[in-house]
């Protein structure tokens, strides 16, 4: 009997190549969407997995106000473990990276580095990282050891085995001999942690800071193991105590655990090493992904109801013959599970071809392999059921329940029920296609503001150089000097933090008020008003003087904000009384209009600048915009010169602030992606069902035809009937695209003003698309000879 | 075999009743070949599908092997389908997708015959009706009247007790109409209960009793047994 069904459908789907191929390229390419989208997902949810203590580590994140941050003291590990009995293993890392990249020499090999962090001696202990030679509980356990990755040891020490050899750092301006205990397999991309070299922490055991016996700057990433799932909740009820014995009853400053797992999906922490997901955004990934495989469902529904009536001798003849209804509805089933089947078949191989394209796209890099996890072969198999299912569903309802009596009298036609139905389905594909072609132009529109927004400041070709170590240090004026003596440079500046990267967190106190006002705060120097292109409205802007330095006393320039929050009008802020925590006692120079130097996502905040030489770990330069690439190359022959320990790579800052909107750029792209293959696929299926309504009306086109209609007016009346669903879908999609939009806006402090042009235009594209679409199959039936169409009945 | 008493059927339209069957009484017995004469309209075809299950009447009695039609379950009316009723038709319906030999393997399929004995029974009837060489041609590849001995060979695979053809050589010309008519009066020497709707007379002759309907009513009952 299955054979039978099986040979029947086979024999159907190659009979009918044109409606076939709508139904299996529309299913082909919502699965492979869904399934690309699936693996993304699946891989976003799986970070920090693969530990085998994953479910016993836990971040221990600060919070102040509403605010939650990664980092924190460096007391807090070590004080846990030795009061509570519940933490089994601590370990903190610091990331100097964050300040300014470390240079690594091997033999005539220099590399600038950006992933290179410091951890304590159990990290190994604590995470799995499979090593591939070294001992991992001993590795990390002297100063001036290093760990490598396969690659980054492949890249330093070639084939031979970088165990027990030495490789020179520069961190900051200290040089290190570290000797490598050991080489773990390249992170894999979906840890949170992510370092090509991790030194072992004791190497800076005579930083004060390490040794800290109170709360002071927080700078370390505290990760705890924990005996068992009981001590997190017995653990975290002590916390509230434990923090009091370090600071004021007064203090807003809370602590908290977080689960090693959750970290990733946990977007809104501040000061994070590396970009986080966001779980919202992969919901709605997933939704979009579904709305598209919905569409193309909706295709085959529509196509097998639509046919229905070339079907229903067959159904009357299976019925006199003994069928029951039940056995009618497999064997309908059995088509859509066969054109599934074939669908999924061609959905994996695109998923394998487009993959890597597809995670390029979304900015990911993602090596993920098919068929290995069997989480994958459930989803395939999954996917294949519920289309199935779905798709099969409603044709198999309504062909069954066809009566032999009525449908072997020949001329039957389906019932108004079902055509309303259709109906009800092509509006649903176009509401669905317009609402994503709407969030795409909304994203776009925004996505375009934000990277072109005036920021109040210039953002345009500055090169920002990295020179945070002590060989530069020497050398700071001299290098600035003949940085600004090649024509094509206009201006330079030293910074300790570059805008778009996150500024140092510090209490700014002004003596005679008691209460302290959190604030960003970095070093630059004079010249930054100039290179940045900053509005002075106050105040004289830094000395510039070479003599100067903070022993003198420091000087300030602050953002208006900051003088805001003190109740300062900018005149009034000049001259004032500034201290930093720190033991930074100074005087306001200067007040800057507020300039966006952080995510437009953000409003601005308070800001400091003040000079401290010893900060400048970065030179930014302006270059004239006619000359970059002389420029450039000369600044590199410059460089060589002048700094010869590290490699002359570079940064553009404007680049360095786009990469704040990676996730924005990702989210623009696959709601790009999928509203075009989502209105493709809808018009498939137009194509299918628009050819088979003329198919039905030849006759009646024929006859109208002889009387004497015009071809424009056989055209309007076979399309206006499509025409109508829509433009109902465009009436359905914008309320829903308004109040999806606007939520997605309200993350952004900075947004654009979503007009109904938008919405407008959204709508009237997506009605030209269709109406191309079904006046190309019209227009072939209208310039048809009616002599044709009328002599075949 | 068959007992219908005072069968009506009729359509509701708006304050209107329209009557298709009015009044119809009728006994067939088993081993009748019985054919319904009458001019269009007359109500032969709907009166057929009530016998076949496949229209059930508006008021009256229909017994089937003394067994109440009207109590019938989907079910069971389609056991019967499977095992006591065969269909012919004039436009053959036979389906379009599946060969000669496919069409006729269906009902077995629907009887879940096995494999093996199915194979035998097609191969059987195929010889019987001399298509052996067409069994792997699809419909459209045959003329109408192959297409009808197919259609014959598959409603009587199944050896149903009663055999309703409603115009079967409706889209035939004479020669094969005559071969159908053969093959139903073979059939029905085989013990085959046979009800056929024809307008020809010619045709009509075939069997042994006919059924004059007229404005959905019985009018005379075989008048050609008094000449």
């Amino acid at each position: 009997m299955l054979k039978n069904y099986l040979k029947i459908a086979f024999r159907n789907i190659s009979k009918h190549k044109g409606y076939s191929f709508i139904n299996i390229a529309g299913l082909s390419i919502g699965i492979a969407l869904s399934l690309l989208i699936f693996l993304f997902v699946m891989h976003e949810f799986s970070y920090d997995n693969f530990h085998k203590n994953a479910d016993k580590i836990y971040a221990a994140t600060l919070h102040q106000g509403e605010q939650t941050i990664a980092v924190t003291p460096s007391i807090i590990a070590p004080a846990l473990d030795q009061q509570f009995p519940e933490v089994d293993k601590w370990v903190r890392i610091y990331e100097p990276t964050r300040y300014s990249p470390v240079v690594v020499k091997k033999g005539e090999n220099i590399f600038q580095e950006d992933n290179f962090l410091y951890a304590d001696s159990a990290f190994f202990e604590m995470f799995s990282f499979p090593f591939i030679s070294g001992d991992p509980t001993t590795a990390l356990e002297r100063p001036r050891t290093i760990v490598l990755t396969e690659s980054s040891a492949t890249k330093l020490f070639g084939d031979t085995n970088p165990v027990g050899q030495i490789l020179e750092a520069r961190v900051f301006s200290d040089v290190i001999n570290f000797e490598v205990t050991g080489v773990i397999k390249d992170v894999p991309s979906n840890s949170h942690l992510q370092f090509d070299y991790l030194a072992s922490m004791t190497t800076r055991s005579n930083w004060s800071e390490l040794s800290d016996t109170q709360i002071r700057a927080a700078n370390f990433f505290t990760y705890l193991m924990l005996n068992d799932e009981r001590s997190e909740a017995s653990l975290s009820n002590k916390l509230p105590s434990f923090l009091s014995n370090f600071v004021s009853e007064e203090s807003d400053l809370s602590l908290s655990l977080l689960p090693l797992t959750d970290i990733y999906l946990s977007s809104g922490i501040q000061a994070e090493m590396n970009v986080l997901g966001n779980k919202n955004a992969l919901f709605g990934f997933i939704a979009i992904a579904f709305l598209v495989l919905l569409i193309a469902i909706t295709n085959y529904i529509n196509l097998a109801t639509a046919r229905s009536s070339n079907r229903a001798s067959e159904v009357g003849i299976r019925k006199t013959l003994g069928a029951h209804r039940g056995a009618l509805i497999r064997q309908f089933y059995s088509e859509s599970v066969i054109t599934t089947i074939v669908s999924v078949g061609i959905a994996i191989a695109l998923v394998e071809i487009f993959k890597n394209p597809f995670f390029d796209l979304i900015g990911k890099e993602i090596s993920i392999s098919l068929f290995s996890d069997p989480l994958v072969w459930f989803m395939i198999i999954l996917t294949t059921l519920i289309t199935a299912l779905a798709a099969g569903g409603y044709p198999a309802l309504v062909l069954s329940s066809f009566e032999p009596e009525k449908v072997l009298k020949g001329n039957f036609r389906g019932s108004g029920s079902d055509a309303f139905f259709r109906k009800g389905l092509v509006t649903f594909q176009f509401a669905a296609s317009i609402f994503l072609i709407m969030g795409t132009a909304v994203i776009y529109q925004q996505t375009d503001y934000i990277l072109n927004k005036d920021l109040g400041f210039d953002k345009e070709q500055i090169v920002i150089l990295p020179t945070g170590d002590n060989i530069l240090s020497q050398k700071r004026e001299l290098l600035k000097s003949e940085v600004l003596r090649e024509p094509g440079v206009m201006s330079a500046t030293y910074m300790s933090n570059v805008p778009g990267n996150p500024f140092g967190g510090y209490t700014a106190i002004h003596a005679p008020l008691q209460e302290s006002v959190s604030t960003s705060a970095g070093a630059a120097d004079p010249d930054i008003v100039s290179t940045l292109g900053l509005e002075l409205l106050a105040g004289t802007g830094f000395p510039n003087n070479s003599e100067y330095t903070p022993e003198q006393g420091y000087v300030y320039i602050i953002n208006e904000k900051l003088a805001e929050t003190f109740n300062w009008s900018s005149e009034e802020a000049i001259g004032k009384d500034l201290n930093l925590q720190g033991g930074r006692e100074g005087k306001v120079v200067g007040v800057v209009k507020n300039f966006n130097y952080a995510s437009l996502k953000e409003n601005i905040e308070p800001l400091a600048l003040f000079m401290q030489p010893n900060m400048y770990d970065n030179l930014l330069v302006k270059i004239s915009p006619n000359s970059i690439r002389t420029t450039l190359s000369s600044l590199g022959e410059l460089w060589r010169d002048l700094a010869p320990h590290r490699p002359f790579e570079f940064q553009f800052l404007d680049q360095n602030l786009d990469a704040l909107y990676k996730s924005e750029q990702r989210t623009k792209n696959i709601f790009l992606l999928f509203a075009g293959f989502a209105i493709f696929i809808a018009c498939l299926g137009l194509i299918g069902l628009s050819s088979y309504t003329i198919e039905r009306r030849t006759k009646e086109i024929g006859i109208r035809k002889v009387l004497g209609a015009s071809l424009s007016g056989i055209v309007s009346l076979v399309s206006f009937d499509f025409l109508k669903l829509v433009a109902l879908g465009f009436v359905i999609a914008t309320p829903v695209a308004w109040y999806t939009m606007n939520q997605w806006l309200a993350d952004f402090a900075y947004r654009i003003d979503m007009g109904l042009g938008v919405f407008i235009v959204a709508g009237i594209a997506a009605l030209l698309i269709a109406l191309f679409t079904v006046s190309w199959q019209s227009i072939k039936a209208a310039v048809a000879n009616p002599v044709e169409s009328l002599r075949s009945e | 075999m068959i007992q219908l008493r005072n069968i009506d059927k009729y359509i509701d339209k708006r304050f209107q009743r329209t009557f298709i069957l009015k009044g119809i009484d009728l006994d067939i017995e088993e081993g009748e070949f019985v054919t319904i004469m009458g001019p269009s309209g007359a109500g032969k075809s709907t009166l057929l599908n009530i016998l076949g299950f496949l229209d059930d009447a508006s008021e009256g009695e229909y017994k089937f092997l003394g067994e109440p039609v009207h109590n019938l379950s989907e079910k069971k009316k389609s056991d019967y389908h499977k095992s006591h009723i065969g269909f012919v038709f004039q436009a053959y319906h036979l389906i379009d997708e599946l060969t000669v030999y496919e069409n006729i393997e269906m009902p077995l399929l629907y009887r879940k015959v096995k494999s093996k004995q199915r194979k035998a029974m097609v191969a059987d009837i195929l010889d019987r009706f001399n298509i052996v060489a067409k069994k792997d041609l699809f419909p459209p590849q045959l003329s109408g009247g192959q297409q009808q001995v197919v259609g014959v060979a598959r409603a009587i695979i199944g050896s149903p007790k009663l055999l309703l053809a409603d115009e079967p050589t409706g889209n035939l010309h004479s020669e094969q109409s005559e071969q159908i008519m053969e093959m139903f009066k073979k059939l029905n020497d085989e013990g085959v209960t046979i009800i056929q709707v024809t307008h020809s007379e010619k045709m009509a002759a075939y069997g042994n009793r006919i059924i004059n309907l007229k404005d959905g009513a019985v009018v005379k009952e075989n008048p050609y047994e008094e000449e």
